[in-house]
C-alpha cells in the first residue's frame, strides 16, 4: 500500500511539473489556437453550407485529421528535450520509476489536450440551442475524441522517445499517424483479408461508432490497447537509456 | 557509507572504468581526480543509480546501486555535471518539483534551507534560464541538498563559478561534510587539497592512488624531506646530519655568503626536526631555516597519471602551479591536462 502511495505521488509529481511546463510556454497556446482556429472555421463552414444533420457527425473527422497533425507537436518535447539537455539524466537518478516518468508526463498532457477540447464544447451548446441535438451522441462523441487523443499522445511520446531533436520527434510521429490513418484505405488495394486487419489498425476507424453514439467495446478496447502498448514501448525505449549509456 | 569493489563499464569495446575499488565513509569528503576521460563522471553516475556497471558491485548506505536502485537514489544528492535544469521553471517551481519527486518531509521547510545553503534564495523567482552559469551550478547544488541527503555526489560543483563563488562552494562543501558522506570530482588540484579528506586518482579507467592527500605525498616520496639552511662548513654539516638517528640521506649544495642547504631525507613519519636543529646549534653553526617539505599534489598527480617521459617534457615546459583545463580534451589534455598558470 506504502510503494502505491509513493507511486502515485511520484507520478502526480511529474505530472504536475509537466503541466507547469505546458502552462509556462508558448508551445501550448500556440497548438491550442491553431487547433481552436481551423477547427472553429470548418464547423462555420459546415453551419453555413445548412448542417447536415444535429449532432458532431459531420465536424469530427476533420477534428481527428486535425489532432493528428497538432498533438505530435505538443508531445515532441517530452522525451526529446530531456535528452537533448541532459536533464534525463538527473530525472533518472531522482527516486522515480521510469514508468511514474512516462505515466506522469502522458497524464499531463492528456489533461492539457483536455483543455483544448473545452473550447469545442461552444459547439455542442450552438447545436443544442439552435437544432434538436441529443446528449447521447454529443457525450459519446467526446468520449471518442478523448481516447482517440490519448492514442494519439502515447504514439506521440513514443515518436519523442527516439529522437533528442524535437523536430525529429515531431515528424517521426505525424508520419508514424498518417500511416495508422490511411491504412483504413488499404482494403480496397490489398484485397478483403489483409485490408480488414489494415482497417482495424487504423486509428480512425474507430471513431466512427463514438460519432454515431454507440459505444463498442471492441472500439474502446482497441484505443486503450494501443495507448497502453504505445506507452509500454515508450518505457522501454525511455529504460534503453541506461543500458545504452 | 559507500563500498565500491572491483567496479568495471565498458562502453562496446571501450573500457572506461576498470576494477575500480575505493570506499568512503560517513563525514568523509573524498575527492575523484582525474584528467579528461579517466572514468570520474562513469563512476559517479554508477553510484547513482543511472546506469549499471558491466562487473563488480557498489553499495550506497548499504544498499547496492543495482538491485536496490530505487532507494539509493532516496539517499542520494546528485549534481551532474553542468548541472542539467529545467530552464522553463522558476528557481522555487524547480525546487518544489524535486522536493515532491524525492517525496521530501517538510518540503517547503527544505527548499528554503537548500536554496538559502547554496545562496539562491534571492533568486527564487527567476526563470532558471534566465540565470547566469554559476547561478545555474548554485540552483543544480541547492537541488542535490533537497531532503537533507546522507551522501552528495557532486561532479564538478565549482566548474564556472567565479573565484570568490569557488571559496563560497568549496566552504559549503566543508561545511556539509560533517555527518554527510561526499563524493565530488574535480579537475582542480589544489580544490582536493583544499576540501578533500580523502583523494582517489583515475587515470584512464584505473585507480592508481587512494589516499589522503598528505599520506599520498608520504608514500610517493617514500621519505620525509627537511629543508636546512645553514651558515657552516658543507662537508662537515653533511657528515654530521647524516649521523642523526632517523636520517636516510642527506644532499648539500652551497648557496651565497657561505651558506648551505641540506636536504635531510628522514623515515617516514619520523619527526628528527629538533635533533637537527639541536646538532646545528651544538656545533655552533648559524641556522638560519628548517622547514619540513612534501610534494605537492600537482606533483603526485603528474607522477601518477604521466608516464616519465612526459613528466620530464611537461616539467621543462612549464614549471608553476597545474590547472587541469575543461575544455575540449586533447591529446594532452588526455594525458596530463592542458597546462595554464
Amino acid at each position: 500500500m506504502k510503494r502505491l502511495t509513493s507511486g502515485t505521488v511520484a507520478i502526480a509529481a511529474m505530472a504536475r511539473k509537466e503541466l507547469y511546463s505546458y502552462l509556462m510556454s508558448p508551445m501550448a497556446y500556440v497548438v491550442t489556437a491553431v487547433f481552436l482556429l481551423i477547427n472553429g472555421f470548418i464547423f462555420f463552414l459546415i453551419l453555413s453550407s445548412g448542417f447536415p444533420e444535429p449532432n458532431l457527425r459531420p465536424l469530427l473527422p476533420t477534428t481527428a485529421f486535425l489532432l493528428l497533425l497538432v498533438l505530435p507537436v505538443l508531445t515532441m518535447r517530452l522525451l526529446a528535450e530531456e535528452k537533448s539537455t541532459g536533464t534525463m539524466e538527473l530525472l533518472m537518478t531522482f527516486p522515480i520509476t521510469d514508468t511514474q516518468v512516462i505515466v506522469g508526463k502522458f497524464l499531463a498532457t492528456l489533461a492539457v489536450y483536455c483543455l483544448m477540447l473545452v473550447p469545442t464544447l461552444a459547439y455542442v451548446f450552438i447545436l443544442k440551442a439552435f437544432g434538436n441535438s441529443e446528449w447521447g451522441p454529443l457525450f459519446t462523441a467526446y468520449l471518442g475524441l478523448i481516447l482517440f487523443g490519448a492514442t494519439v499522445i502515447s504514439i506521440g511520446m513514443l515518436s519523442s522517445s527516439f529522437a533528442r531533436s524535437q523536430i525529429v520527434a515531431a515528424v517521426i510521429g505525424i508520419g508514424a499517424l498518417l500511416m495508422l490513418w490511411v491504412l483504413g484505405s488499404a482494403g480496397s488495394v490489398l484485397g478483403p483479408r489483409l485490408g480488414a486487419v489494415l482497417s482495424y489498425l487504423s486509428v480512425n476507424e474507430h471513431l466512427n461508432n463514438f460519432l454515431q453514439g454507440v459505444i463498442d467495446l471492441k472500439d474502446v478496447v482497441f484505443y486503450l490497447s494501443m495507448t497502453v502498448g504505445a506507452l509500454f514501448l515508450t518505457i522501454r525505449v525511455f529504460e534503453s537509456a541506461r543500458w545504452r549509456a | 557509507m559507500i563500498e565500491v569493489e572491483n567496479l568495471t563499464k565498458s562502453y562496446g569495446p571501450k573500457v572506461a572504468l576498470q576494477d575500480v575499488s575505493f570506499a568512503a565513509g560517513r563525514g568523509e569528503i573524498l575527492g575523484l581526480l582525474g584528467p579528461n576521460g579517466a572514468g570520474k563522471s562513469t563512476t559517479m553516475r554508477i553510484l547513482t543509480g543511472y546506469f549499471p556497471p558491466t562487473s563488480g558491485s557498489a553499495r550506497v548506505a548499504g544498499y547496492d546501486v543495482v538491485e536496490d536502485s530505487i532507494e539509493v537514489r532516496r539517499r542520494i544528492g546528485y549534481m551532474p555535471e553542468n548541472a542539467p535544469l529545467y530552464t522553463d521553471m522558476t528557481v522555487r517551481a524547480y525546487m518544489d518539483f524535486v522536493g515532491r519527486v524525492k517525496e521530501v518531509q517538510r518540503r517547503q521547510d527544505s527548499v528554503d534551507w537548500a536554496m538559502d545553503a547554496a545562496r539562491v534564495d534571492h533568486v527564487a523567482d527567476t526563470i532558471i534560464g534566465r540565470l547566469s552559469k554559476g547561478y545555474r551550478q548554485r540552483v543544480g547544488l541547492a537541488q542535490a541538498l533537497l531532503g537533507d541527503p546522507e551522501v552528495l555526489i557532486l561532479d564538478e560543483p565549482t566548474a564556472g563559478l567565479d573565484p570568490n563563488q569557488i571559496i563560497e562552494t568549496r566552504q559549503l562543501i566543508k561545511e556539509l561534510g560533517g555527518d554527510r558522506t561526499i563524493i565530488l570530482s574535480t579537475h582542480i588540484l589544489p580544490e582536493v587539497s583544499a576540501v578533500c579528506s580523502k583523494v582517489v586518482i583515475i587515470n584512464r579507467g584505473k585507480v592508481v592512488a587512494v589516499d589522503t592527500p598528505e599520506a599520498l605525498t608520504r608514500q610517493l616520496t617514500g621519505s620525509d624531506r627537511l629543508t636546512v639552511t645553514v651558515r657552516g662548513p658543507q662537508a662537515e654539516i653533511e657528515k654530521r646530519l647524516a649521523r642523526v638517528p632517523g636520517v636516510i640521506d642527506v644532499a648539500t649544495r652551497p648557496a651565497p655568503k657561505g651558506v648551505v642547504v641540506v636536504d635531510v631525507d628522514t623515515r617516514p613519519g619520523n619527526d628528527v626536526r629538533e635533533k637537527v636543529a639541536a646538532e646545528i646549534v651544538g656545533a655552533g653553526w648559524g641556522l638560519q631555516e628548517l622547514r619540513a617539505q612534501s610534494l605537492s599534489l600537482e606533483d603526485i598527480f603528474l607522477q601518477l597519471t604521466t608516464d616519465e617521459n612526459e613528466l620530464e617534457g611537461y616539467r621543462a615546459a612549464e614549471p608553476g602551479p597545474v590547472h587541469i583545463d575543461e575544455s575540449e580534451p586533447t591529446e594532452a589534455a588526455g594525458k596530463v591536462g592542458a597546462v595554464t598558470k
